[in-house]
């Protein structure tokens, strides 16, 4: 099954904008975007995403605590996750994927390639 | 000469001793029972040489005991008690003469006694006591000192020769005989035995001469009275016979008697002693001397005594023998005459010998004697640098000693001077390298006092402190003297850090590090290492320091201890900690916008939202890669940080090489195309095995492609080879630009260094490109470097240790490996 559904959260209004430029004009998905994990949390369900791209650096709930709290609705239990990070270490890595993550994107991101690097990742993660 | 009189030796209360004083006296008792005749009326007797061995060895009181029993034997054989008092005198005065530590000379000493005292004793006692004349006393002392030096002088001798003897000596702890008293001892025994041993036979030839013409005289009277006893025919009366005997007698001091066999006739004329009246015994035949019996002393006896012959007839009817007798007085008298001169001769010789014996043995010994003591003074005068007067000497012999003896103290004593000067001039160097090194030792003092901000502390090779600066004690709490010879750096240490290096060690060197070698064993095998560690101050603090160990090496090549200079690195550690938060913040900052505005700018120009004016798309285009130049920069930066700050992890994994520098290739060919740059690639078919992380290894490769595309011509090619010898793999990117600049080559790995050539259309760089591929290049355990000839292009080369792809080991290099890869 193709994806088509995505949420994203993200607290830096300028990264949501060119996101949803690249989610949707390029990639052609149906997108929530959402400026931080309370938010996330009051419509993810009723949007039902099929995927989740996750910022891991914003304030009040970061991506980790943002996950932990999405998870806890059932519908989303088992929503692949993808998070997006401007820092990158080995052992940081490790801590997302222990997390649940199925994939992390480095900032700055491919605008042009994001959507098919999400495609990818909920193919090989969609059960 | 001193003899075992140190009565230590033999000591005098031991049973020994005791023993040994019996011993003596036995000996001089016996010895003077036997008496030894040497011609007529003179008998030697031997006991006082005993004495006199007794005093030599054992001592006064011994010698006196056994010289005393001695001389009592003299009442029993002699039957008077005047030899007893003059021999006892003797040993008494031996006795007291006698100083064992001064040169012995008992001879001189014996011969003293009896010119002085026992000659006129003897004489005046003999010819008063025993109503001897007097010329006959003088003659008996004459040979009683004849007897009693010859005595001395054999047991002289005696000691002397058993002195010689080695063990005996040592044994009895004797010093040395002077060639004096060897040469006195000596030359007396030979002139008396030369002397004396003439007269003896003379004597004795003389006594034998008188005693057979005796004999003949008295046989020829008993033939005589034989045949005219024949003449007178049957019967014999007796008036005939004694008238016949009686013409036959010369005189009144001739006896014959007739022996008959009936046995009571007695027929005599003369005077017969020797057969008595009564008894008319039968007497043995033939010549013999008869003493009277009850008569002493010996002198007296002897004049009274007769010759007597008895003749056996066998054709005389009635008559045995006839008994000629004839008085010993003419023969004694004659003896006695001879006997007189004799004793003379002999005393002469003896008073002759010691005059000479002394002055000879003085004479011959008296320069080695002079020598000898000069001897004992050379030391001193060597000492003092004074001449030393050496003797001359007629004799030859004494001469070359003494000349030598004087050369070899001129040697010596100028030796001695040249090695005073030089122990003087030793001194003085001494004293001036005492003060330099007072002099270095006070700078160094001011030295480490003055480097306060470092803890300076060495340690002797068992690693126990032995300095310990005040820059030390400023850091650490304790004071120099709390630790110096007290403590190792164990205690200042923190124990799990020591633990941990001592296991890395462990591993890294295949054999057992623990406790101090920790900080050691590197340091020997590479002259110095740095490392950081935390330092324990006294009251419990701890200190990040920068610890630099180098081993103390002495000029012999060993090691005497270590030097530990340590740098408080905790402000130190503070800016590093913050530069890279502020760093990594700010990078992390940057991303952010940089996210958006790349992101933005790529969507325009992908085209995706349309079209756009040209002007505007080229602009827009420029805007893009700077935005990807300043990700770039932001990584490169992000890159350094975590370098330096040690907290890159690389993975490295076994891989071919070739495949990660095609990833890289492909990597940077929209740059090459960009640049109009071909890029070329030469690789060794097999596949070249090494432990890298694969992508910083493309990293590093695509970091030198990328140079080179930057700095290469357009058109040019940039060839990129991978070849290996049997343990080394090389990748070279070769370019064919401008080369690198001779002042550049030096700085061309350092964090932001850009060439200054101008090359305005290759800007671009970060100028961390070279210095992040040489941390990542060295910490795949790789090396880097360069070869280029400004105006000839460059190339860059990598190395890794090449791997077996079986086994997965190093491969070792061949015995004769020249590199073959070029510098």
């Amino acid at each position: 099954m193709a994806l088509e559904r995505v949420m994203h959260v993200e607290d830096d209004e300028s990264i949501r904008a060119v996101a949803e430029i690249a989610l949707t004009d390029v990639a052609g998905f149906t997108l929530l975007s959402c400026e931080s994990g309370q938010s996330a949390l009051a419509q993810a369900e009723a949007f039902a995403p099929q995927l989740i791209l996750l910022d891991v650096m914003m304030p009040q709930m970061d991506g980790l605590q943002t996950l932990a709290a999405l998870r806890q609705i059932p519908a989303l239990a088992k929503t692949p996750v993808v998070f997006m990070t401007a820092k990158i270490q080995q052992a940081e890595k490790q801590r997302y994927l222990d997390a649940g993550a199925v994939g992390i994107i480095e900032k700055p991101f491919e605008p042009m390639e994001l959507g098919d690097t999400l495609s990818q990742l909920y193919q090989q993660h969609s059960v | 000469m001193t003899i075992a009189a140190k009565q230590g030796v033999i000591s005098k209360a031991g049973i020994g001793y005791m023993m040994l004083v019996l011993l003596f006296l036995i000996a001089a008792v016996g010895l003077n029972y036997t008496r030894l005749p040497l011609f007529f009326s003179v008998e030697f007797i031997f006991g006082s040489a005993v004495a006199v061995l007794a005093l030599l060895v054992l001592g006064r009181v011994a010698a006196i005991i056994a010289g005393g029993a001695a001389a009592a034997v003299t009442l029993a054989i002699w039957g008077h008690p005047y030899a007893l008092l003059v021999f006892t005198a003797e040993i008494i005065w031996l006795s007291w003469r006698w100083r064992p530590d001064k040169g012995f000379n008992l001879v001189q000493q014996d011969l003293l006694f009896w010119l002085v005292a026992g000659l006129p004793a003897v004489s005046l006692l003999y010819t008063y006591g025993l109503d001897i004349n007097w010329q006959t006393s003088v003659l008996i002392a004459l040979k009683q000192m004849t007897n009693g030096v010859f005595n001395v002088l054999l047991a002289s001798l005696l000691i002397l020769v058993l002195q010689s003897q080695q063990p005996i000596r040592r044994h009895l702890a004797l010093p040395l005989t002077s060639l004096r008293q060897w040469l006195f001892h000596i030359l007396i025994a030979l002139t008396l035995f030369a002397g004396f041993v003439p007269l003896l036979l003379d004597a004795r030839k003389l006594q034998a001469e008188y005693m057979y013409s005796v004999e003949q005289r008295l046989q020829l009277l008993a033939v005589t009275v034989q045949k005219q006893l024949q003449t007178l025919g049957q019967p014999v009366n007796e008036a005939d016979i004694a008238k016949l005997l009686q013409a036959v007698l010369p005189d009144d001091s001739y006896g014959v008697q007739l022996l008959y066999s009936s046995g009571s006739v007695v027929s005599r004329a003369g005077f017969i002693k020797s057969v008595d009246i009564s008894t008319a015994h039968i007497a043995e035949a033939g010549f013999s001397h008869w003493q009277p019996v009850a008569i002493s002393p010996l002198l007296q006896r002897w004049r009274q005594s007769r010759y007597v012959l008895v003749h056996p007839t066998a054709d005389l009817p009635g008559i045995n023998a006839v008994v000629l007798e004839h008085s010993a007085k003419e023969v004694m008298t004659k003896l006695e005459q001879d006997s007189a001169r004799q004793l003379l001769l002999m005393v002469s010789f003896l008073l002759l010998a010691t005059l000479i014996a002394n002055w000879l043995s003085k004479a011959i010994s008296g320069p080695l004697h002079r020598l000898a003591l000069v001897s004992e003074k050379l030391q001193v005068n060597i000492a003092s640098g004074a001449e030393t007067d050496i003797p001359a000497s007629i004799v030859a012999e004494y001469n070359t000693l003494g000349l030598n003896l004087r050369a070899m103290s001129r040697e010596l004593t100028s030796a001695f001077n040249i090695s005073k000067a030089n122990q003087s001039d030793l001194v003085r160097q001494v004293d001036e390298r005492t003060q330099q090194l007072q002099q270095t030792n006070s700078q160094l003092e001011a030295i480490l006092a003055a480097a306060s901000d470092f803890s300076i502390i060495a340690t002797n090779s068992d690693g126990q402190i032995s300095y310990f600066s005040r820059g030390a004690e400023k850091l650490l709490g304790y004071t120099a003297e709390e630790l110096v010879g007290k403590q190792t750096p164990a205690i200042l240490h923190v124990a799990e850090e020591v633990e941990q290096r001592s296991q890395q060690l462990t591993e890294l060197l295949q054999q057992p590090v623990t406790g101090f070698r920790a900080f050691v064993v590197m340091a020997e095998q590479q002259g110095s290492e740095t490392r950081q560690w935390h330092y324990v101050r006294k009251d419990g603090d701890r200190v990040p320091v920068s610890l630099t160990v180098t081993p103390i090496v002495e000029a012999t090549g060993d090691i005497s201890g270590y030097l530990g200079v340590a740098k408080d690195i905790s402000e130190r550690n503070r800016h590093e900690k913050l530069k890279n938060e502020f760093i990594s913040t700010v990078s992390h900052e940057l991303r952010t916008p940089l996210t958006s505005l790349y992101a933005a700018l790529r969507i325009i120009n992908s085209g995706k939202l349309g079209e756009l004016p040209v002007k505007v798309a080229n602009l827009l285009q420029l805007a893009e890669s700077n935005s990807k130049r300043l990700g770039r920069l932001i990584n490169d930066l992000l890159d350094i940080e975590k370098l330096t700050a040690g907290k890159f992890q690389l993975t490295l994994e076994l891989q071919p090489i070739q495949p990660l520098l095609m990833q890289a290739i492909n990597d940077i060919a929209g740059y090459a195309a960009q640049y109009k740059v071909t890029i070329v690639s030469d690789f060794a078919a097999v596949p070249l095995l090494a432990k890298l992380d694969a992508a910083r290894f493309v990293q590093v490769a695509t970091n030198l492609l990328s140079n080179a595309i930057k700095f290469s011509p357009t058109g040019a090619s940039v060839t990129v080879r991978a070849y290996a010898d049997t343990a080394t793999i090389q990748v070279d990117v070769i370019d064919q630009g401008d080369g690198i600049a001779d002042d550049f080559k030096q700085r061309i790995f350092e964090k932001f260094a850009q060439s200054d050539a101008a090359n305005t259309r290759r800007q671009g760089g970060t100028g961390l490109g070279l210095a992040i591929s040489k941390e990542l290049t060295e910490k795949m355990a790789g090396q880097i470097g360069f070869t280029s000839i400004a105006g000839k292009g460059a190339t860059f080369w990598l190395r890794f240790q090449r791997y077996d792809g079986q086994t997965g080991t190093e491969l070792p290099a061949e015995a004769n490996h020249s590199t073959s890869l070029g510098a």
